[in-house]
């Protein structure tokens, strides 16, 4: 009888025990620009509804894949080599997440989307200026050139011996 | 010695997102350096390998470059 009660106490705390994830996703990019905040919204309304907590977001911008990506729409292959790339970062349990990811699965506006485990903190690491080192100098080299006099004697016989 | 970069950044988290850091270790035709070039740790470096396959798979970084 305890057993079982430990039991059920493990499985509620396994509910309750939330996680933080983000799904990246790629809207397809025949959704046009107007209409894509109304998209955004309902695309974040279903987590939501779903039980999660919102964190953070970015809002969807048009790229440019880096290679052509095939989705089947309506049992028709279509190739896109743009998207609207964008992400969603949100709290939930790993059951609330499973029915999430069943979700997108089946949503025909989604190129592709990912959905990975993170941590609450921003993980973008702040801008720099990649490839300068600031702060350090490199001195210009200076070129010494030796100066040797010119004997104009000794390169007369040379001329004159490859002459004859 | 050289340092891992991404300590000596203070950099805790490498984000699939972060495009123009991960191009950094990637060659022209855009295949992963080996950690002998990257001079990172090996918990980073495959920090840093899963990173750029997931960047991979959104399409934010190509497989194969020619």
């Amino acid at each position: 009888m305890a057993k079982k009660n430990i039991e059920e106490n493990v499985e509620e705390e396994k509910d309750f025990r939330t996680n933080v994830y983000e799904v990246s996703y790629l809207m397809v990019p025949t959704v046009a620009e107007e209409n894509l905040g109304e998209e955004v919204t309902l695309f974040k309304d279903m987590f939501i509804e779903n039980g999660a907590v919102f964190i953070s977001d970015e809002y969807p911008k048009l790229l440019e894949l880096a290679y052509v990506m095939s989705r089947s729409i309506n049992n028709k292959k279509q190739k896109f080599s743009y998207g609207y790339f964008g992400w969603v970062k949100f709290e939930c349990s790993a059951d609330q997440a499973k029915l999430i990811k069943s979700i997108l699965d089946k949503n025909e506006k989604l190129v592709r989307f990912l959905m990975v485990k993170t941590v609450r903190e921003n993980t973008m690491s702040v801008k720099r200026s990649y490839g300068k080192q600031e702060g350090v100098k490199r001195r210009p080299v200076q070129k010494t050139e030796e100066v040797t006099p010119i004997n104009v004697e000794i390169i007369d016989k040379e001329i004159d011996a490859l002459v004859v | 010695m050289k340092q891992d970069y991404f300590s000596s950044n203070n950099i805790k988290h490498i984000d699939y997102k972060d495009v123009e850091l991960l191009k950094r270790f990637l060659s022209p035709s855009a295949r992963m350096l080996a950690r002998r070039r990257t001079d990172v740790t090996a918990k980073n470096q495959r920090k840093l390998a899963e990173a750029i396959k997931r960047a991979r798979f959104m399409g934010l970084l190509p497989y194969i470059a020619k």
